[in-house]
């Protein structure tokens, strides 16, 4: 492919003090992509997209997202690459002094959108993800796990972004509205064109949406390719993961 | 047992113990002053939340903040004629002194320095608070993502509204204090009511006036900075929180205390 990749994560290394995240990861997101990241629980992958939006600059190695530098000593240009970038938290972060339309419109009002016309649009999203127009106007705090995680989708998709982050886009939805949120998934790649990086622990979902599916291991990418070479890796730490199997090379960390 | 060990070579060396102390407060006016300018830096962008944002915060720091203001000011000025007078001796001229005292006092420390730490207690905190459950809950950082500076949609608000209001509540805290002294000098020490406040408004100077407001002003600004700042840079979990807030109030008080030093130091 000739464009520039989306996103090109550089040998990122990233620790806490003692904690060692990052150990040199690689990886890069051509554009229009789906690209999964699988790992195991702790494994640095929320950590990982905190790298790649700036709000965490790793210790060594670069990332370029858009063709841009993200880090938050420049906030103009940030702010312009944020403009570009829909990002889904793993706890959803929703205001909550705000109501879930006006979480959802967030930017829109900032950018002066009247607020009717706002509304109209954050209550289309809402629907988008499967909500009624009654939770518009109730505040986060009223809301289920799994009804915040949708209305955090709805945010991070309403400025029509060209790069949509999610951090466990399924975790904690009941099957039906996580097959719901995977075609939701697949529909905006197709009608955006957008780039889309998803972390998830749920193999069937990673299935279905991926492109390409990347294994974090111990800060880096053990493997890296198009989903029908993942299912059939003979890895076995690839397999141990996907099996769901408690025996294998895989210890539990910490 | 190598834990013990290093404990106690922290307990045996009080230089050491300074030492990290002054090097900690060095870095922390560093940190502080880099917040200032990213606040500093952020203030000409417009969002369309911020400005209500800075009405709502100005009516909470400022009006809500009223009826406490009033409460300490009306007892601190009863307080201060009691004090006066017995410090008169009762004599002839507590007629004329009193109320000169209760306003100097008023005007020039208490009224500033007592709205300045019932602001730091009760807006420093919820200040604090709020931030700080902003930052553990990750609201900031989605704000961020949301193409949002977080330095002018929710910092710049509160250290306006803070910096804005404590002048206003003092002038507030100023006159009701006045009241209080007068109420206790005429109904209970029988002194008489217009040599009173003759004696108010010849004994104060547009001097006097000026250093209050002065005072106010940089108390409100430092409250506001210390409580945005610890909010905003609060640790995990409620506990990260529990300790912003704590170290709001705390440095609030301590640094208003301080600066009030220096601040009569050179008007005097
Ligand atoms: N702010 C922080 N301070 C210290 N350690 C952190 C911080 N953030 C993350 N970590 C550590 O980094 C590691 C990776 O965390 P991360 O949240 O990226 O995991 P994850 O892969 O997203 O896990 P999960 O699937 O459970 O969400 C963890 O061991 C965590 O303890
Ligand atoms: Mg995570």
């Amino acid at each position: 492919m000739a464009q520039a990749p989306a996103i090109l994560l550089d040998n990122l290394h990233l620790a806490f003090g003692s904690k060692v995240v990052l150990r040199g990861a690689n990886l890069q997101v051509a554009t229009g992509q789906t690209q999964v990241i699988l790992g195991g629980s702790g494994s640095g992958k929320s950590v990982l997209l905190r790298c790649v939006l700036g709000l965490l600059q790793p210790d060594q190695g670069q990332v370029t997202v858009l063709g841009h530098r993200p880090t938050l000593q420049q906030p103009t240009e940030h702010a312009a690459l944020m403009a570009k970038c829909g990002m889904l938290f793993q706890n959803s972060a929703l205001f909550d002094s705000m109501t879930v339309w006006e979480n959802v419109a967030f930017t829109l009002i900032q950018q002066r959108t009247t607020l009717a016309a706002a509304k109209k649009i954050a209550l289309e999203k809402l629907g988008m993800v499967g909500l009624a127009a009654r939770v518009a106007d109730i505040y986060p705090a009223e809301l289920s796990g799994g009804m915040k995680k949708r209305v955090a989708l709805a945010r991070a998709i309403c400025g029509n972004p060209s790069l949509v982050l999610y951090d466990e886009p399924t975790t904690g939805l009941d099957p039906i509205t996580a097959d719901v949120i995977n075609d939701l998934i697949l529909k905006l790649q197709k009608e955006l064109r957008c780039t889309s990086v998803v972390i998830t622990h749920d193999m069937h979902s990673a299935f279905k949406v991926a492109d390409r599916i990347a294994f974090l291991y111990e800060g880096r990418f053990l493997t890296e390719g198009p989903v029908a070479t993942f299912k059939n890796s003979s890895n076995p730490y690839v397999r141990q993961f996907v099996e769901g199997r408690a025996d294998g090379p895989i210890a539990l960390q910490n | 047992m190598s834990q013990l060990f290093a404990r106690n070579v922290t307990l045996f060396s009080p230089v050491q113990k300074i030492g990290a102390a002054v090097l900690w407060l060095i870095a922390e006016i560093g940190r502080l002053a880099l917040f200032t300018a990213k606040v500093g830096r952020s203030m000409g962008l417009n969002y369309r939340g911020a400005s209500g944002s800075l009405s709502s915060q100005m009516l909470f720091v400022g009006v809500g903040s009223v009826p406490i203001v009033l409460l300490t000011a009306l007892f601190t000025g009863g307080v201060l004629a009691l004090q006066s007078y017995h410090g008169l001796s009762g004599g002839p001229l507590a007629n004329t002194q009193v109320g000169r005292l209760v306003a100097l006092s008023m005007l020039r420390e208490l009224g500033p320095v007592l709205a300045g730490l019932m602001l730091a207690s009760r807006v420093g905190a919820a200040i604090a608070a709020e931030l700080g459950t902003m930052r553990v809950t990750e609201q900031i950082d989605a704000l961020v993502t949301l193409a949002t500076n977080p330095y002018r949609y929710l910092v710049l608000p509160r250290i306006l509204a803070c910096l804005f209001m404590l002048p206003m509540l003092v002038i507030l805290a100023n006159t009701v204090g006045i009241f209080g002294g007068w109420m206790v000098a005429v109904h209970s020490l029988g002194l008489d009511g217009s040599l009173f406040m003759s004696a108010v408004f010849s004994g104060i100077t547009n001097e006097d006036l000026i250093m209050g407001l002065v005072k106010a002003a940089t108390f409100g600004l430092m409250v506001g900075l210390m409580a945005t700042y610890h909010g905003f840079h609060a640790g995990n979990g409620a506990a990260g929180v529990g300790t912003a807030t704590t170290r709001a109030v705390v440095y609030s008080a301590v640094a208003i205390l301080i600066t009030d030093y220096f601040i009569t130091a050179v008007f005097v």
